[in-house]
């Protein structure tokens, strides 16, 4: 498994997509930045969350575009076939992505703290303290990997099209769309609302009550285990006539 | 302060280490159980059997290790199965070199028998059929001194001889053949004496089959016999005016069985030039060949001066 | 060990309302080429791709190495190397960067395999140029590269030689007779080409409209297929020695006392016969043999021919 993801990496080589998110990050984040540039600044808590709450808002989009083409990338270059010979299976490989995809997710994540600390110098906030960033860097790394763990429908409906570029992005930005905008009708169904709602439940409506948060949990939970089962039984049952 | 987070970070952190060294304990496991399978494979006689080993791995040397060795196993299979294989051919090709004229000589002697042909006529088949028993001797006689050199039974006795001496009588020997079959000819051989380490008769042997082989496969007409002495070494050179060799046949003129002229059924046999080279190895000398098609052949014969 | 290889007994696969293969028994021995022949869409792909395990089996039966590939796949794809159709590799990176990730996945047999397999297929080690400007034939020669780089004892191999040059083709050729006759190692390559099998295939296996028409050693095809004149007479030695008296030095090879063979097919036949009778040999059976391979094929797959 760890040499699949290592062979993840290296498939990234020269890839254009690294610097389009990259690209994008820095671009939301100068956004931000500006506007909060000019509005009076709280304390640094207030700051960052409210950072975190716009990023984490790009995330899915990114996180669950990732997967696409990473996933379409095989069909399309049609190195399955020699894949499947190492033996590798396809559940092996679609595991190996989404770790990939997981990291990638913290790595960026990690990088946004880095920039929200350059904002907030920017900005002028001058409260920092250490627990604070350390709150900060929890913050978005329980970001990062939930909503990795929220996407697994998007993942799902992915293996299900064979990659299918097209479908499955439509598929992913609709999903992502309706979680965020519907991040309090949504919560406790829609996994990416109950994740946003249980990470910044202060600044949204729905106060973070604790039986609000398990449900959210568990909305998030009970997809990645079904996806789990249902891409397995998906993977047995399709064995064999991927390749007419 | 509160150490709940960095505990519960550490707990977390030991928790991959230990699923890491676990993880590390399997793929060796793993690694083993096949090198076991594989070298059982290996020693039941299939020696293509290979252990692959990714670059992380721990284990990683002894599968090369185990790899090399079997690919040392195959190649030595492999020289003795080609071995064998090469006498099988080899045999099975003299078998019919025996049958051919066997046949053939049978033919003939049975026509004398029955009375089929009389006179003139019983003459020439009595002739022929005597010249293919003489082709059956000589190859039969090589065939014999073949494998005996090959199975390294033949004995040698090496002593100082004077090559140039030598090589007169043999060559002198050879020029009623030479001029019965038209063949110009020059021997330039010194005067003096030069002494080498040799066995005097597979020397002979050796100049006998370079005389036969011009006379019946150069196609020539004019033969030139030199021996040429420098400070450590002497130099036979033999030179004929014939069609030559083409490029291609020369690496492999002294290979056993090999016929320039690719027909298997001219004369002779390809035994000739592989037991003269065989010879000239046994008296630790060498010998070369230069040829052009069209232009002639020259064997250089060289031999180590005894000092 | 087990006889075969590969073994596969009435291998079929629909397609819906379409049979792809129908009732296949093809048999792959060790040490030897096997070629299976067949037009575009005959089905030589689709049998491939069900010994590899990549395409379900309708019915019929596998086994490779002696056993049926399902939960053995760990086990046995590492002893196996093939290309499908044309190679797939990723095109933003290199072809040493592509085999390294395959070579990071499935482990090698020895340190510098990748740099070892690219030699022998003729490509660059660690070349700038990315796989996605690769000639057709320097895709195909990777995924040779990629087949080869475990060192595997079965090679499954689909039109290996299509997009080569001539002189890659001879390359190829020669690469796998030797790793054929020296390694042992079992090779399956498809082709549509008649001309390459007959030059590389020790055993052939001809699929025509998703049938298995015959199977058989090239050997066997070929001995039934040279051009000779066939005699059996009432005794080879007198009729030996009349030919040679009629025609001095004619190729004939005795079979046995009765059977000969003419392989000059200049002679005629007729006055063979004649003389062999006036001069008091039985002639019992005199025949020309005059097929070619091509026409063989034309013939059983039913004036079609293989294109």
């Amino acid at each position: 498994m760890i040499s699949l993801i290592q062979t993840e990496i290296l498939k990234f080589r020269r890839q254009k997509t690294g610097l389009i998110m990259a690209g994008v990050m820095l671009l939301f984040w100068s956004g931000i930045t500006f506007w909060a540039y000019h509005v009076p600044q709280g304390d640094f808590e207030s700051f960052y969350v409210r950072y975190g709450g716009y990023i984490a808002m790009l995330l899915p989009f990114m996180i669950g575009l990732l997967f696409v083409k990473i996933y379409h990338a095989e069909y399309q270059n049609d190195t399955l076939k020699g894949l499947l010979q190492v033996p590798v299976t396809m559940y092996q490989l679609f595991f190996s992505k989404i770790f990939f995809v997981f990291l990638m997710a913290v790595i960026i994540m990690l990088v946004n703290c880095l920039l929200v600390i350059a904002a907030a110098c920017i900005c002028g906030v001058t409260d920092m303290e250490l627990h604070q960033v350390v709150m900060l860097i929890k913050l978005f790394f329980l970001a990062a990997s939930g909503m990795v763990f929220a996407m697994f429908p998007v993942f799902l409906v992915t293996v299900f099209v064979s990659g299918n570029t097209i479908f499955s992005s439509t598929v992913c930005f609709i999903y992502s769309l309706m979680g965020i905008i519907g991040v309090s009708q949504f919560a406790g169904i829609h996994p990416i609302s109950s994740l946003l709602n249980i990470l910044f439940g202060g600044q949204i409506s729905i106060t973070g009550e604790k039986s609000i948060n398990l449900v959210c949990a568990a909305d998030i939970i009970i997809p990645v285990i079904m996806t789990a089962v249902i891409v397995e039984i998906f993977y047995m049952v399709k064995r064999g006539d991927r390749f007419k | 302060m509160n150490y709940t987070p960095f505990l519960f970070v550490a707990f977390c952190i030991s928790i991959l280490v230990i699923l890491y060294l676990v993880a590390r304990l399997r793929r060796v496991r793993g690694q083993l159980m096949i090198v076991e399978e594989v070298l059982d494979d290996i020693k039941n006689g299939n020696p293509n059997r290979r252990v692959l080993a990714r670059i992380s791995d721990m284990t990683k040397r002894m599968c090369y290790l185990i790899n090399e060795i079997a690919v040392e196993n195959q190649l030595q299979l492999l020289k003795q199965k080609q071995s064998e294989q090469a006498y099988k051919r080899l045999m099975t090709s003299l078998s019919h070199d025996v049958k051919t004229p066997l046949a053939s000589l049978v033919g003939y002697l049975e026509a004398v028998e029955n009375g089929f042909v009389t006179g003139e006529e019983k003459e020439n088949y009595i002739l022929v059929a005597v010249k293919k028993a003489y082709q059956l001797k000589y190859f039969v006689e090589n065939l014999f001194e073949w494998v005996k050199l090959d199975a390294k039974e033949q004995v040698f006795h090496f002593e100082l001889c004077d090559i140039n001496e030598l090589t007169r009588n043999i060559a002198a020997e050879w020029i009623s053949d030479l001029e019965s079959s038209h063949f110009e000819y020059e021997f330039d051989i010194p005067e003096d004496e030069c002494f080498v380490c040799v066995d005097s008769h597979t020397y002979t042997r050796i100049l006998n089959n370079l005389f036969q082989n011009t006379l019946i496969h150069s196609g020539g007409n004019k033969l030139n016999l030199q021996l040429l002495e420098n400070e450590k070494q002497i130099e036979v050179i033999f030179v004929d005016n014939g069609k030559g060799i083409s490029a291609v046949d020369i690496p492999n003129i002294f290979e056993r069985m090999y016929q320039c002229d690719s027909s298997r059924f001219a004369e002779g046999n390809g035994l000739g030039l592989s037991i003269t080279k065989e010879l000239v190895d046994a008296n630790n000398g060498k010998i070369e060949v230069d040829s052009e098609c069209g232009k002639g052949t020259t064997f250089r014969l060289l031999f180590q001066k005894a000092l | 060990m087990d006889e075969y290889v590969i073994e596969t007994e009435q291998l079929t696969k629909v397609y819906g309302e379409q049979t792809a293969v129908d009732a296949v028994s093809i048999h792959v021995k060790k040490g030897r080429i096997y070629g299976l022949l067949g037009r575009n869409g005959a089905g030589k792909t689709t049998i491939m791709k069900m010994v590899l395990g990549l395409t379900s089996v309708t019915s019929g039966q596998i086994k490779v190495f002696g056993k049926k590939m399902k939960g053995q796949e760990k086990k046995i794809y590492p002893r196996i190397g093939a290309i499908i159709e044309t190679p797939g590799f990723y095109p933003n990176l290199t072809g040493t960067e592509n085999l390294e990730i395959f070579a990071k996945l499935r482990g090698t047999s020895c340190p510098d395999a990748v740099k070892n397999a690219l030699e022998v297929v003729g490509l660059p080690y660690r070349d700038k140029k990315l796989f996605s400007k690769y000639s057709l034939g320097m895709k195909q020669r990777l995924g040779i590269a990629n087949a080869i780089m475990h060192d595997p004892e079965l090679l499954i191999l689909d039109e290996p030689i299509n997009g080569l040059d001539p002189i890659g083709i001879a390359e190829i050729r020669n690469f796998l007779q030797d790793l054929s006759k020296e390694r042992g190692k079992a090779i399956l390559i498809s082709s549509h080409i008649l001309s390459e099998i007959d030059l590389l295939a020790d055993d052939i296996g001809v699929i025509h409209n998703v049938r298995l028409l015959e199977e058989s050693s090239m050997e066997g095809l070929r001995r039934k297929n040279q051009k000779y004149i066939m005699f059996r007479v009432s005794s080879t030695a007198t009729a030996a020695q009349i030919l040679e008296q009629k025609y001095g030095t004619v190729k004939y090879r005795i079979e046995d006392d009765n059977a000969m063979r003419i392989y000059d097919m200049s002679v005629d036949i007729s006055v063979v016969n004649e003389i062999f009778i006036t001069n008091g040999v039985g002639v019992y059976e005199s025949r020309v043999c005059d097929e070619s391979l091509e026409d063989y094929f034309k013939e059983i797959t039913g004036g079609v021919g293989i294109a």
